[in-house]
């Protein structure tokens, strides 16, 4: 069994040293990796992402992140990532990284992701150059998570996003900003991509639980959202549900 | 600033603008509404700094209404949930 520990948008600011650590003091007692599904801080400056590094520095496990829009307000993502890398925090962006843990392999596959919605009510790539560029963001990024999906050979594929892959993680949200909190162009990528399970944020008054078209399990790991600190996901055992 | 012959909704409207561009909240999430009068902000912020920021950035683009700052600190409770997936 690989335990994934997951949580997203902290929003760690300058104001925020000290909050989060305390959550995470036993965490390698109770998870083999922690994966972040964006923004980890409240308006991507450098500093910020410092505070963030800082509070995870005493988790002893293997840790994997995206960014969310909010890692990208101040235009210093570059910087940001850089700063988390030297904090040992490995940061996705169309690409995948493998994770040895008891004895199996776990690849993360993991992009911020964007807009566009969802059945019926989806932006399309018509018109103007904006709608266009707004579309086909999404899509790019979605072939993307789709191609570091496929390109992996491992006992388990793991989905990381900020944006959601799914409505059904959205219920609670209002219906209107569904084609701005995620796109079904990336549950699409997940399903072809074979993962076994998809984890994003960003949708604050969303529900945690949900599946992709393709029955792929979703989960919504907001902090909000969760509650807590964080959720473990158990993957790789023999499905008896068990949950606390 | 609204001006005070804004229609409430316009106001509503930019008070939530400010809630999420101004760096002193940067919070997209939250509501606002209008009701007799008072500005009622409501929803989850991170930290107690951001939530005294959120009554000070609505008293600043609507200071003819009563800011009601009903937002709340996020506190996380308990240990952390496990589900085993099949």
């Amino acid at each position: 069994v690989i335990r994934i520990a997951a949580f997203g948008d902290v929003h760690v600011g300058a104001d925020s040293t000290g909050q989060l650590s305390p959550h995470l003091e036993d965490i390698e007692d109770r998870a083999d990796v922690l994966l972040v599904a964006g923004d980890l801080t409240k308006r991507g400056f450098p500093e910020e992402a410092k505070v963030f590094g800082s509070e995870l520095a005493g988790v002893g496990l293997p840790k994997v992140a995206v960014l969310g829009n909010h890692d990208f307000e101040s235009d210093n993502d570059a910087e940001v990532v850089k700063i988390l890398e030297d904090c040992d925090i490995t940061v996705l962006e169309g690409e995948s990284t493998v994770v040895d843990v008891a004895g199996q392999r776990l690849g993360v596959a993991g992009t911020k992701g964007f807009g566009g919605g969802f059945g019926g009510a989806c932006a399309t790539a018509f018109g103007e150059p904006e709608i266009k560029a707004f579309v086909r963001h999404t899509e790019g990024l979605a072939r993307q998570l789709e191609h570091a999906l496929c390109e992996l050979d491992t006992h388990h594929k793991v989905a990381l996003l900020h944006f959601a892959p799914c409505d059904d993680t959205l219920r609670g949200e209002r219906l209107e900003i569904f084609p701005f909190l995620g796109s079904y162009l990336l549950g699409e990528a997940v399903d072809r991509g074979g993962a076994s399970l998809a984890l994003h944020g960003h949708a604050h008054a969303g529900t945690e639980k949900g599946a992709t078209a393709g029955g792929v399990p979703v989960r919504n790991v907001a902090q909000p959202v969760l509650g807590r600190a964080y959720a473990v996901y158990c993957i790789g055992g023999d499905g008896d549900a068990d949950e606390s | 600033m609204a001006s005070s012959l804004e229609p409430e909704e316009y106001v509503v409207l930019h008070v939530r603008e400010a809630l999420a561009q101004d760096g002193r909240v940067s919070e997209l999430g939250l509501e606002v509404s209008v009701r007799g009068g008072v500005l009622h902000i409501t929803g989850p912020v991170s930290t107690e700094e951001r939530r005294a920021a959120v009554a000070e950035v609505a008293g600043e683009i609507a200071p003819e209404l009563t800011v009601a700052n009903e937002t709340h600190v996020m506190r996380y409770s308990g240990d952390a949930s496990v589900e085993v997936l099949p």
